[in-house]
């Protein structure tokens, strides 16, 4: 692989682990936070 | 009785859109804008994720470090103290991942191997294996505030080993280069629009840490009392039990 391809290949991996972390953890957050009533969020 | 359905508010949408934006500055200059090093030519760009990704494992690991010193000292003892710390090492787990990840190829391109047993590389995956131990050892079965006093002491105790992965290069001889910014005489070695590309990359995975700890936070948080509503039901039906037998 060149150069390059490496390159693209880190920044896929850097940019890809991190949004599929957020997408995760933004799913996680909706099955949770519809099972728990408004009065115990806080940053409400 | 409302119910929202996310973690988000109005600040931390405008956090995620700068967030987004400063990540796609990155791109830009990362990939196209900043000139290649005389020495490294192109494989330079590889330090513009590098670099921020092994700044946000230092500072995670910090932030579990302080609310686990917090959770400690009786006068501040509080398990937000404790989330705090488990969240930030979850996040401070996967970032230090991604700096092994990109420094082996980084180290592929410069040195010829993905893997040497040099003291930086070598303290840092340890590093790794020392906060996933942390976080493995949250997972046993213990009351919360068991927990967290095992926690605590597993996480300052992992921490040590920050100093010695940022020291290891000046201490040692080793493969991987010495500090190029946060040098001890405090000159960066660096060509300018090189300096602020590598600056614009720590900016930005600083706020993405700041916004994925806010969200993190706020699950566990939600996920707590889901736990103490199901504890307290089981003991309600347990009371119950009691009183028709």
């Amino acid at each position: 692989m060149s150069n390059w391809g490496w390159i693209t290949t880190c920044y896929l991996i850097v940019f890809g682990t991190i949004g599929a972390y957020a997408a995760r953890l933004m799913i996680r957050a909706r099955e949770v936070a519809k099972r728990v009533p408004d009065e115990d969020k806080p940053w409400l | 009785m409302t119910i929202t359905t996310t973690t988000g508010t109005r600040a931390t949408r405008v956090l995620g859109v700068i967030t987004l934006v400063s990540l796609g500055l990155l791109l830009v200059c990362g990939l196209l804008l900043s000139p290649d090093d005389a020495v490294q030519k192109e494989t330079v760009r590889l330090m513009y994720v590098h670099v921020p990704s092994a700044w946000l494992a230092y500072l995670s690991f910090g932030v579990t470090a302080l609310g686990s010193v917090l959770y400690l000292i009786p006068r501040t003892r509080s398990l937000s103290w404790d989330r705090i710390a488990a969240c930030s090492a979850e996040l401070g787990v996967l970032f230090t991942g991604l700096a092994l990840i990109t420094g082996s190829i980084w180290g592929r391109l410069t040195w010829g191997v993905f893997w040497t047993w040099d003291a930086r590389l070598t303290s840092t995956a340890l590093l790794f294996l020392l906060f996933v131990g942390y976080l493995a050892l949250r997972r046993l079965d213990a009351t919360p505030e068991v927990r967290a006093k095992r926690a605590a002491i597993a996480g300052i105790i992992a921490f040590l080993d920050v100093p010695i992965v940022h020291m290891s290069v000046e201490w040692w001889r080793t493969l991987h280069q010495k500090p190029t910014v946060l040098r001890p005489d405090l000159d960066p070695q660096i060509d300018g629009p090189m300096l602020f590309t590598l600056f614009l990359g720590v900016v930005a995975f600083t706020l993405v840490y700041v916004w994925l700890m806010i969200h993190r936070n706020r699950v566990a948080m939600l996920e707590a009392t889901l736990d103490d509503g199901g504890l307290r039901a089981a003991i309600a039906e347990r009371q119950a039990e009691g009183a028709t037998s």
